[in-house]
């Protein structure tokens, strides 16, 4: 058993001697702070640009690989002939095919004279066969008889030809099968032309407050966007929800106890020895009025308009999955606050002096940055899902430094899920 | 104490490889000391690494005279107090207010506490560690780092009666944390 002279000697004994070992972050801060002095505040933008250039990067470098690759493949078997011999065929039909550019292809038919082997020479990708075998049965090439050849003339394809082209289509570059007849023209033109879209998302993300405690906001949104080809713009509105701990300071007086003294009660002085005096105390405490303060934080609400205005590149993609890179710019007006009264419980002893709004105020206008990439994944030809890991930083002071309230630009780091239909 | 003497001129001398010794020889008991300031261990490391940085910028004016370790610890528990301070205006509500309901346990602070199994430090300083904001920062300067009322109140822009008061709550206070935990082996308490 161990015997302690008072609760102050238990804490000093146990004070004394503990020395818990700090985790390995805290040197890497103070090497941070010692040898970069100054720095590491820039440093946090630092790392957020270089991490933002990073994504830009990746997405650069993607594009270019996945482009590199497409033309690679296009200009190994751009010149590659194969011949074929076609038993009913009486005329030659000489199809080139032309890269204008990393997806479209011209197609030009030729008529020839009679020939005497009834050759028919195409210029293909490599071999007919690999393709087969890439995609079905479905699109295989196959040269018309006498017929189809005055219809070729007249720049017209059947849907068998057409969807020959769209094997190197879909073995490269991941476009559609076409699944209708149309003419080279129209097909052209459809691979050229815009598609919109439209969609609705909901967001959840962690605002990070330098200031106070960090909160979750959720965002719901309604988009409309416009594809051409790997580019897209989208905008949309959205009701946006944030919180944020307030403080309310209430002063107040009570009476406490500021110490106390030994009264003495009696006394009695042994007959035996008269310097001996046995003195009887008891413990009197002694209060005084002191002023005092209490914080309170409790949870604020704001409601936000939100109008976001985006640019986006698909990076990757098959026929199912897709994935690009987004960054735009969200504009919200502050719509609505949701302020809790301030609830102080006091006892009788206390007397409530003042309270106090400590929590900043909201400006009305804010403008977020964003920057995000964006996982599509595909249900059917019109319907697809959306994953969107997004990051947002304000470019203003959320709250209104007019009046003395401190520059705050938080930012969020969040997961958005999206719906969206392809018109 | 001469190869700290050794040390402490090498970082005066910018020698990084200095610092790290340093650090070595000082972080655990100084973060012994951020430790029983903080509510938890995340504050306490936070406390540690402000006040090492403040450490290593300032060496220079450590001029020799006293123990370094004290001058060392008085940078911890100033950063500490700062850190309390800036935390102030978002802190949550924490003033204790029940009352003593008629009861004065102000002088069982002089009474003896009987342990009749041992509890580790660790356990006891995460007694501290629950006390609210305030009554641990008077806590730990006046009882375990031998401050004055008067240096508190100044330090803490407070009235030297509020100090006191505060003292004499958190006193009650770790009484009652101590009982509710520990009641079984340790006797004498409330």
């Amino acid at each position: 058993m161990k015997e302690y002279k008072n609760i102050d000697e238990l804490f000093k004994d146990a004070a004394s001697g503990f020395e818990p070992q700090p985790s390995a972050k805290v040197w890497a801060g103070i090497e941070e702070g010692v040898f970069n002095t100054g720095k590491s505040k820039r440093m946090t933008y630092v790392k957020w640009t270089l991490a933002a250039m990073l994504l830009l990067l990746i997405g650069v470098s993607s594009m270019w690989y996945f482009n590199a690759d497409n033309n690679q493949h296009i200009a190994e078997n751009e010149d590659i002939i194969i011949e074929t011999t076609i038993d009913n065929t009486k005329t030659n039909n000489e199809i080139e095919t032309n890269i204008l550019e990393t997806e479209i292809f011209e197609v030009s038919i030729v008529q020839e004279s009679d020939t005497e082997d009834n050759v028919a020479t195409e210029i293909i990708p490599e071999s007919i066969e690999t393709k087969e075998s890439i995609i079905n049965d479905d699109y295989l090439l196959i040269v018309k008889s006498d017929e189809e050849s005055e219809m070729l003339a007249d720049d017209a394809l059947t849907i068998e030809q057409i969807d020959a082209r769209s094997i190197y289509e879909i073995a490269y570059l991941n476009a559609e099968p076409i699944d209708k007849q149309i003419t080279v023209e129209e097909y052209l033109k459809k691979r050229r032309k815009l598609h919109t879209y439209t969609g609705v998302g909901i967001k959840a993300a962690m605002v990070y407050y330098p200031n106070t405690e960090d909160q979750f906001t959720y965002t719901a949104e309604a988009n409309f966007g416009i594809v051409l080809n790997k580019f897209y713009i989208e905008a949309g509105v959205g009701y946006q929800q944030m919180k944020e701990r307030g403080v309310y300071k209430f002063n107040y007086k009570s009476n406490d106890s500021i110490g106390f003294y030994n009264k003495v009660v009696s006394f009695e002085i042994d007959p035996l020895n008269p310097d001996n005096i046995t003195y009887k105390t008891t413990e009197t405490t002694v209060y005084d009025s002191i002023n005092h303060y209490s914080l309170q934080s409790p949870l604020f609400k704001y409601s936000y308009l939100n109008v976001p205005l985006k640019v986006g590149y698909k990076v990757w993609g098959n026929n199912k999955l897709t994935m690009g890179l987004e960054t735009g710019i969200i504009f919200s007006k502050l719509i609505s606050s949701e302020i809790p009264e301030p609830s102080f419980t006091s006892s009788n002893e206390q007397t409530l002096v003042s309270i106090e709004d400590n929590t900043p105020t909201r400006v009305d206008m804010n403008m977020q940055m964003m920057v995000a990439m964006r996982f599509n994944y595909k249900f059917t030809k019109a319907v697809s899902l959306s994953l969107q890991p997004e990051f947002t930083k304000y470019l203003n002071s959320i709250y209104n430094t007019d009046i003395g309230d401190p520059n705050i630009k938080p930012y969020t780091m969040g997961l958005r899920f999206g719906i969206y239909y392809d018109f | 104490m001469v190869s700290n003497n050794r040390i402490i001129e090498e970082c005066k001398a910018g020698k990084q490889s200095a610092f790290g010794e340093l650090y070595k020889l000082y972080a655990s008991p100084m973060l012994g000391v951020c430790f029983r300031y903080s509510k938890n261990r995340n504050d306490a490391e936070d406390i540690l690494q402000e006040g090492f940085i403040k450490v290593f910028q300032k060496i220079n004016t450590y001029n020799g005279t006293g123990v370094f370790e004290g001058w060392l610890r008085r940078i911890m528990v100033n950063t500490a107090i700062n850190h309390y301070k800036a935390n102030l205006k978002y802190a949550y509500q924490e003033e204790i207010t029940d009352r003593n309901n008629g009861v004065d346990f102000i002088n069982k602070s002089k009474d003896k506490i009987f342990v009749e199994e041992p509890v580790s430090k660790n356990q006891i300083m995460a007694i501290v560690q629950k006390l609210p904001d305030g009554y641990r920062m008077i806590f730990n300067m006046y009882v375990l780092d031998g401050m004055t009322h008067k240096e508190i109140a100044d330090d803490l822009s407070i009235s030297v009666n509020t100090s006191k008061s505060q003292l004499s709550k958190s006193r009650r206070m770790l009484r009652k944390l101590i009982t509710e935990k520990y009641g079984a082996i340790m006797h004498n308490i409330i």
